[in-house]
């Protein structure tokens, strides 16, 4: 369908917000609207109105949760073991340690000496001291433990890892007394014989701060006492270099 | 300040920040509309079920994709619902079930009570607000939205003319936008 002038899209703007068009109509309707901002208000009216249509509420299958959870740990965003259910009130959503560390266990090869260790406090804190002995690997079960530990510590420090064009690509978090983690990576996943590899800014050089795999996920690294201004990730061959070849693909600054 | 007193755009900020109980405390506030949704769009409780993962799932990847200028989390999150119950229902097997279901049983339409006031405030007043309708704009709606047709399904099915049902459509959404104030925007 070739592109449909601002009346057809207008007139197909009610339809499109109730999914109830075709998918190449889907596509033109969408492309206009990146561009109108009056189409979009209008999108979002009728959805807003759709939703109130749609506003029914239905106990959820207590199952539900687990499914989520389970697939939160899975996802290619920020892995770790599943949170606690939430408290649904009225339904109770039976939390069961064991099962669900089955499937971290056996998808996570460093955290199986932690599934032997029932008592999720216990978790917590191996899978803290694993982070901070282990520099820089990725990957662990159990780190996504210490990221939210990190991210509750006072004084902590999100910074934003972004591509030159600015689409956040990572994320790293600071935490006063230098163990650092990479919390969150949308970065694409290298070819054979590449890591990405994590660099400080200290002293107006790059400092290596370890490598992160080909296709990093968490991880956690020590900067010890220095003050590195901007965070940075470059590509490089696998075994790592002792400094940048190339620009880096991802960086922040970190606030002083 | 725990997240049950977060807002709703303060939770999406917490889940951007992999606060996993940012994400349990959306799922709590509105897992229930999202699971409805897809379950009264899809006829199906495993259907519903996953199209609720995918909904959840993605708001934990992509928090950013809510934006709070534009409306409340619960209309963002039904409208994740419904496209993605929809596709389920277009997907042949899915319809070819849909329609061995339906010719068993008499779809359920009925609103289930909420224990939270405003939902049923809501129904209430969207019900009222259905009936401002033209019979013709109220059915090209419902089956729309909550039957997943096309427009052209739903003008084949009506024996209408397309451009009709689609300007219908339109008409209707917009009439019940006038008649529903200040509830489409609202957040939780």
């Amino acid at each position: 369908m070739s592109d449909p002038g601002h009346d057809e899209i207008q007139s197909l703007l009610g339809a499109f917000a109730l999914d109830a068009v075709d998918p190449d109509e889907a596509e033109a309707v969408r492309r206009h609207l990146d561009e109108c901002g009056d189409c979009q208000a209008e999108v979002d009216a009728h959805r807003a109105v759709a939703g109130a249509l749609g506003n029914s509420v239905e106990p959820l299958p207590p199952e539900l949760w687990d499914r989520i959870a389970e697939r939160i740990a899975e996802s290619p965003g920020p892995t770790g073991p599943p949170p606690a259910p939430p408290d649904l009130s009225e339904q109770v959503v039976p939390l069961d340690p064991a099962r669900r560390a089955a499937p971290a266990r056996s998808r996570r090869g460093p955290t199986v000496v932690l599934g032997v260790a029932a008592a999720a406090l216990v978790l917590v804190v191996a899978a803290y001291a694993l982070g901070r002995s282990h520099p820089a690997s990725p990957g662990h079960g159990g780190l996504s433990v210490a990221v939210a530990q990190a991210m509750a510590t006072p004084g902590h420090q999100v910074v934003d890892l972004r591509s030159p064009d600015g689409t956040r690509l990572a994320q790293v978090v600071a935490v006063p007394g230098g163990h650092w983690y990479l919390a969150r990576s949308d970065m694409p996943r290298l070819p054979g014989g590449r890591t990405y590899q994590l660099w400080g800014v200290i002293d107006g050089r790059y400092i290596s701060l370890g490598l992160l795999g080909p296709h990093p996920s968490q991880a956690a690294f020590s900067v010890g006492s220095a003050s590195p201004i901007a965070v940075a990730v470059s590509v490089e061959p696998a075994g790592g270099v002792a400094s940048p070849d190339l620009p880096p693909v991802a960086s922040g600054t970190v606030a002083t | 300040m725990g997240v049950r007193d977060y807002s709703d755009a303060r939770l999406v900020l917490a889940i951007g920040r992999f606060r996993q109980d940012a994400l349990a405390e959306a799922y709590r506030r509105h897992g229930g509309a999202v699971f409805a949704l897809a379950r009264r769009v899809t006829g199906d409780a495993e259907d519903a079920q996953d199209v609720a993962q995918e909904v959840f799932l993605r708001l934990w990847n992509e928090p950013d994709r809510f934006d709070p200028d534009r409306g409340s989390l619960r209309s963002f999150l039904l409208a994740q619902s419904h496209g993605r119950a929809v596709d389920a229902v277009r997907s042949r097997e899915a319809r070819r079930r849909r329609e061995e279901r339906e010719a068993r049983q008499t779809a359920s339409r009925g609103y289930d009570a909420d224990s939270e006031m405003w939902d049923l405030v809501v129904a209430d007043e969207v019900t009222r607000a259905m009936e401002t309708l033209s019979g013709d704009e109220r059915v090209a709606i419902e089956l729309a939205y909550f039957d997943g047709l096309t427009y052209r399904e739903v003008a084949t099915r009506l024996d209408q003319p397309e451009g009709t049902v689609k300007s219908r459509i339109r008409s209707g959404l917009r009439r019940l936008r006038a008649s529903l104030p200040d509830l489409a925007v609202r957040g939780s």
